[in-house]
């Protein structure tokens, strides 16, 4: 049978870099901590196992330039490694405290071989370095790394600084290649928002393809002829794929939503809550303050506080039955679709990746499942990366995509709005004082040149969309108000310094200590447009 | 090693309520809403008093907003003390700049800033087609409602998260 069309799975793995060495203790890191066990490994050990077994999955993963650098990051390893052990204590009286209990002992068995297997495989399979894990996985040609702007800069926002924008994405471009062996061919927009012009900055850089939400295809300019069944040609010959919105619902929605099935696990029942605290304490915040250890016995069950055993053999099956479901409602949409149009259509499915694992308990199983059954049981439709969607050379429509995102309303309010929009006359001040230095300063060099780098560094930290999402949100407000103030007064300081040329060198050292990312950085990036063909080639050379 | 905290690091600094810089900046939210910031040093207010004496202090604070494709241009009175306000209009896919000045009691506009121009997003099926391209019409009538939504944070927004993270 010849396949109809294709399916291609995009996860949009991220979390801003939250790097506390002044606390023995931070919710902050903990997110990381969480995100590695539950999620980036578990994903890991699918892939490779997929690998292993020759199935002929595609995966294409957007790893953001934050989270990759912490993954990297010698000082959050250390404390990985820390809470790794600390769990794996914990997971020890577990299994001691649930060794007479039919029900839970299983559960706390399979905790302690889970955190066991994330330690084994973090620290002596892959010897902590995580982006060499996925770079390795990459080169079988099934899984495409993709990168992300350099600190998730809500770039529709940015853009009344265009240099602010190149400068995320070119720092995103040289962090990706030097970590993962090579430039990336696509790109996921932070948020999925994209303003016009964009894509002139992405062709620059040498980026073929990016993601949208639906209706920034289906909004094109002119009218697309295949809505979100094939990429559009953006005016800058960049191509952009549309999310496919059925697919989308299936996984995403919290009413039809796989994730909210009754048998899968409650997120929201956990020890940290419910043991004594002269037993969990150690295990919680210092403080006493209870939070989440990742021991959850229980499944959603309904719509109830009376909570039932997790069953993880009846959580196995329903996730097969699920990957299977999912399954045949792409055959049916392909095939349905295919018969519509005259070419084969490509359903793209992007997803918090986080969503998998931390969130979604069995996503990560499932998604190895999914992969098995669409490569042994059905041939209407093969698995894709858009890269090689572009390269079955199929002649693409020419159209601007709408300005969209991905956040609620599909536009630019989650991220704009009366809880946030203070911030953007700080962050817009800022853009312009770097782009300002680097014409006042291109020759700089020693501990100006250094102070300027670092300039570059707060204003990239203070740009991250996930600071005016909290605020909007509205939990941990304080922290992300905090992280945007800091970054932005340490800019305020260390620009007067530079231009009074009175660099305080031991707060300069703190400074890079501290907001350590981007070792690479040169703050000449952020040069007029017009100029940077020729930092471009003054870099080269 | 000593690790310094935010305060060590902040050096006591806080963020500035002005920059002294003149500027007037337009964002586009979304397709019927922007929102104008602006930032007025003294001396140019001065400049203004000055100029037009007794008039510019009885008059009031005005946005202009000018429709660039249709050169309409829409009226927004401000309060005097706002440094900031959003923008309601109608029309979707419109490129947009706005001034910001004063109504004097005489009846006349006087503009003190000009912001940048931003085009606003779509929220509808386009009009125009390409000719190079057929037209399939079977997904179309899906979409005549914008389609966001099913975000994480929609898939989560109904439970209180204490420590979740940002997903």
């Amino acid at each position: 049978m010849v396949t109809k069309g294709y399916f291609s799975l995009v996860l949009h793995a991220h979390l801003p870099y939250v790097r506390h060495p002044e606390y023995t203790y931070s919710f902050e890191e903990k997110w990381l901590f969480e995100a590695l066990t539950e999620t980036y490994l578990p994903l890991l050990e699918s892939l490779t196992r997929l690998e292993q077994d020759k199935i002929d999955y595609r995966l294409t993963i957007s790893i953001s330039p934050t989270l990759a650098a912490m993954w990297q990051d010698e000082y959050l390893q250390g404390k990985y490694r820390h809470y790794l052990l600390s769990l794996l204590e914990l997971a020890d009286k577990e299994v001691k405290r649930t060794a007479n209990d039919p029900v839970f002992s299983p559960l706390a068995g399979h905790y302690l071989q889970r955190l066991q297997s994330a330690y084994d495989t973090f620290f002596t399979t892959y010897r902590a370095d995580l982006a060499g894990a996925f770079r390795q996985l990459a080169a079988g040609g099934k899984l495409e790394i993709i990168t992300c702007a350099a600190t998730h800069g809500y770039l529709p926002l940015l853009l009344t600084n265009p240099e602010a924008v190149y400068a995320q994405l070119f720092t995103a471009v040289e962090q990706h290649t030097q970590l993962f062996g090579q430039a990336p061919k696509g790109i996921w927009l932070p948020e999925c928002a994209y303003d016009y012009k964009i894509d002139a900055l992405l062709a620059e850089l040498g980026i073929n393809y990016f993601l949208v939400d639906t209706h920034g295809i289906v909004f094109a300019k002119p009218r697309p002829a295949y809505g979100t069944y094939s990429p559009l040609l953006t005016p800058h010959g960049v191509a952009a794929f549309g999310r496919d919105v059925e697919s989308s619902k299936q996984v995403w929605s919290k009413t039809e939503g796989y994730p909210g099935d009754f048998a899968y696990r409650d997120f929201y029942r956990d020890i940290g809550f419910d043991l004594p605290l002269d037993y969990i304490g150690p295990y919680i915040h210092p403080d006493g303050i209870r939070t989440h250890t990742g021991f959850k016995y229980y499944r959603i069950t309904g719509k109830t506080d009376a909570k039932e055993p997790y069953n993880l053999a009846q959580a196995q099956k329903k996730l097969a039955q699920h990957a299977g479901n999912f399954m045949f409602n792409r055959e049916r949409q392909i095939e349905y679709v295919a018969g519509e149009i005259d070419r084969p259509p490509i359903v793209v499915a992007p997803y918090d990746a986080e969503l998998f694992g931390h969130w979604w308990y069995e996503g990560p199983a499932w998604l190895e499942d999914l992969f098995r059954k669409i490569d042994y049981d059905q041939e209407v439709f093969r698995p894709i990366t858009p890269s090689e969607y572009l390269s079955l050379g199929l002649p693409l429509q020419e159209a601007e995509p709408s300005s969209s995102s991905w956040g609620s309303n599909g536009y630019h309010e989650v991220w704009l709005n009366e809880n946030n929009d203070w911030l953007y006359r700080h962050l817009h001040m800022a853009a312009e004082r770097m782009s300002q230095a680097a014409v006042d300063f291109p020759h700089a060099s020693g501990l100006q040149e250094e102070a300027l780098n670092q300039l570059a560094r707060e204003l990239l930290l203070a740009q991250a969309s996930d600071w005016p999402f909290i605020m909007t949100t509205g939990t941990m407000v304080q922290y992300a108000q905090e992280s945007a103030h800091d970054h932005l007064v340490r800019f305020n300081r260390l620009w007067q310094q530079i231009y009074q040329n009175k660099i305080d060198e031991d707060w300069l050292r703190k400074l890079q200590t501290k907001d350590n990312i981007f070792s690479q950085l040169d703050f000449r990036i952020y040069a007029p447009l017009q100029q940077t063909e020729k930092v471009m080639a003054s870099l080269n050379s | 090693m000593h690790a310094p905290d935010r305060h060590e690091l902040n050096a006591g600094w806080t963020l500035p309520n002005s920059y002294g810089v003149d500027r007037l900046v337009l964002l586009p939210r979304d397709p019927h809403k922007l929102l104008a910031y602006w930032e007025v040093t003294p001396e140019l207010e001065q400049k203004y008093e000055q100029q037009y004496p007794e008039l510019w202090t009885r008059g009031s604070s005005m946005i202009k907003l000018t429709n660039v494709s249709t050169a309409k241009v829409q009226d927004f009175p401000i309060n005097n003390l706002a440094s900031n306000w959003y923008l309601a209009v109608n029309d979707a896919d419109q490129r947009y700049y706005a001034q910001l000045g004063r109504l004097l009691a005489d009846g006349s506009f006087v503009n003190i800033l000009t912001s940048n121009a931003v085009n606003t997003p779509r929220d509808s099926i386009s009009s125009v087609l390409d000719p190079r391209w057929r037209m399939f019409a079977f997904w179309q009538h899906r979409y005549y409602r914008s389609m966001s939504g099913y975000s994480s944070y929609e898939l989560i927004c109904d439970k209180p998260i204490t420590e979740g993270g940002p997903w």
